[in-house]
């Protein structure tokens, strides 16, 4: 598919979901569960999102001791204790170009 | 003077208020506009990305996606299953702009992103009764979008005068990572997050990419049954 109309696409539906209950659905309160499960979105999607990209080498699982499982945890340490996006990119990032250095 | 008691000492406080988050922005555009000129993206559509989908997450999903050349609609399905959370946004919105006339209502649905819903909030439910909200959110956002917009243009051209051997790519994994980690605020996100993360990987040899879409639905599943059972 051509990327315009992927954008159109994904712009126009996010959108929608935007206006959903500010505009859409009048002064209807979202319905319990719903709400419960949208609670998970975030976590799940991001989770399964940045996995494949730490744990997968050429499409193989690889779990041995390298530069991104170890910068990954690295990451997850300092997002951990500290909250702050910026600098677990930074010392994430450093990690990586360490290990990669040394030849990990 | 807080609560602010024009709509234009609203909407500059809102600008000023926004400075401490652009800390996170400005990063987090730059690293969308490399990423997407890296995988052959224009800069003409970077642009446009950053201008009309203005979802910074949807956005890197989208380039990463592309990437494992993945079909369309699990693309699109995975990007608005990141921006679903919008919708809670806009629920929580809707209690303090109820009595907006319609196109006010649209043009801050537009606008609906992460930052500018939480810094509103607090000022919100700091100020209950505080006049022109809708001017103080929308501060919020012209400065998001502008400068969202800006620092993706600068990522988009720079992005082919940084070599490869950085691996700029790995930046995107790992603002996941700095995104979820502080999001697992007890066990039952957890548990979602965990069984989520090890399907996909266990689901990995499903054909295009469908594996990620069942692996967030169980994780949202185990999620919602652990909260259940405590």
């Amino acid at each position: 598919m051509n990327l315009w109309v992927l954008i159109i696409i994904i712009g126009s539906l996010t959108f929608i979901g935007r206006m959903s209950f500010l505009v859409l659905f009048g002064q209807r309160d979202m319905p319990k569960w719903a709400l419960t499960a949208l609670q998970y979105v975030p976590v799940t999607a991001l989770t399964a999102l940045a996995m494949p990209a730490i744990i997968l080498n050429d499409g193989a699982v690889d779990v041995s001791f390298n530069a991104k499982i170890i910068a990954g945890l690295v990451a997850v340490f300092i997002a951990w204790r500290t909250k702050n996006l910026l600098l677990t990119i930074v010392l994430g990032m450093l990690t990586f170009w360490i290990l990669t250095a040394v030849g990990l | 003077m807080k609560p602010y008691q024009t709509p234009r000492s609203a909407f500059l406080a809102a600008l000023r208020d926004f400075l401490p988050a652009t800390l996170g922005i400005i990063p987090f555009a730059v690293v969308f506009g490399v990423a997407a000129s890296e995988i052959g993206i224009s800069t003409v559509e970077g642009i446009v990305m950053s201008g009309f989908m203005f979802a910074g997450a949807a956005q890197l999903v989208t380039v990463e996606l592309l990437k494992t050349d993945a079909l369309a609609w699990v693309i699109i399905l995975s990007a608005l299953v990141v921006n679903l959370r919008f919708v809670i946004y806009s629920a929580s919105l809707s209690t303090y702009f109820k009595k907006l006339p319609l196109l006010h209502r649209v043009v801050a649905s537009f606008f609906i992103t992460d930052q500018p819903y939480a810094l509103s909030i607090a000022y919100f439910t700091e100020y209950p009764d505080a006049p022109h909200k809708f001017w103080y959110y929308m501060g919020h956002c012209a400065a998001l979008w502008v400068i969202w917009v800006i620092c993706s243009i600068i990522g988009l051209v720079l992005g082919p005068i940084i070599p490869e051997s950085w691996s700029l790519g790995f930046v995107i994994p790992l603002m996941f990572i700095g995104l979820v980690t502080p999001a697992i605020k007890n066990w039952s996100y957890l548990i979602a997050a965990c069984v989520s993360g090890v399907s996909v990987i266990v689901l990995q040899p499903l054909p295009n990419n469908l594996g990620l879409m069942v692996a967030i639905a169980l994780g949202i599943v185990a999620g919602v049954v652990s909260e259940k059972m405590r």
